[in-house]
């Protein structure tokens, strides 16, 4: 498979999680898919958060640091 | 994207590193989860895990060509986060009595899937001829921002919040 096509089988269900978590928080309401597009973070910010549940420190030297740009992009 | 050898992260790091607005915008969604998380200003910033779909979006963009990045660092930052993931629903679901009996189909399934992610991306990344990092140890108090947090039953709310941080894939703007 192409990295893409990983990528978007990792993510429906990544995104399958995320909803029915919702739904034991806030059930039945529209917490399981709030807004029509997904926010997305640059990998340089998910790794910043990553950092507070990892003991070593994660070095980003190779890490992408521009992003697509598009719906909800907050990164 | 590696593990640096044994030297902590500080949490000044990590705060400092973060952009005021994403914090600003934690701050919002921190009352979203405060039924099941004690409000600190670190569990906030910590909760801005975007998870793993946001580290795979750098996939697709190296497959449009529009700003190739390094593949196998992207392999590599993902699967951290796949071992994460699968790491924290492996000890919630082996944890007796902290998830609720009812809920356990939901977290097994979850737990495997994860497993799976992380032996495909560990594919992927021999398929390249690079090396799978090996699993880094993991702090799931998010470096005391959870203090006593220990997967212990009693303290399934705050077990969900964390899955929820781990799993959306993105911080949510939530209209205040």
């Amino acid at each position: 498979m192409n990295n893409l096509l990983v990528a978007g089988k990792i993510v429906s269900v990544e995104a399958r999680h995320a909803s029915v978590i919702a739904d034991l928080l806030t059930p039945k309401t529209s917490a399981f898919a709030p807004q029509a597009f997904e926010n997305a973070f640059s990998v340089g910010k998910v790794a910043t958060a990553a950092q507070g549940f990892i003991v070593d420190k994660l070095a980003f030297s190779n890490a992408p640091t521009t992003f697509i740009q598009g719906p909800n992009n907050n990164g | 994207m590696h593990l640096t050898s044994a030297t902590p992260a500080s949490e000044s790091t990590i705060q400092d590193e973060m952009d005021p607005a994403i914090i600003e915008r934690l701050a919002t969604r921190h009352e979203e989860i405060r039924r099941g998380a004690s409000a600190t200003s670190k569990l906030t910033a910590a909760l801005a895990l975007g998870s793993v779909p946001i580290a795979l979006g750098a996939l697709a963009r190296d497959v449009y060509g529009q700003a190739p990045a390094d593949v196998v660092d992207v392999l590599q930052f993902a699967l951290l986060l796949e071992y994460l993931e699968a790491e924290f629903y492996t000890r919630g679901v082996a944890s007796s009595g902290l998830i609720a009996a009812a809920d356990m189909p939901i977290f097994t399934t979850i737990r495997d899937h994860e497993n799976t992610h992380v032996m495909a991306l560990k594919g992927l990344l021999t398929g390249k001829g690079a090396s799978p990092d090996p699993k880094p140890d993991f702090d799931f108090t998010a470096k005391g921002a959870l203090p006593g947090f220990t997967f212990a039953a009693g303290q399934y709310q705050t077990f969900l919040a964390l899955a929820q941080a781990f799993e959306d894939t993105g911080v949510r703007a939530y209209k205040g």
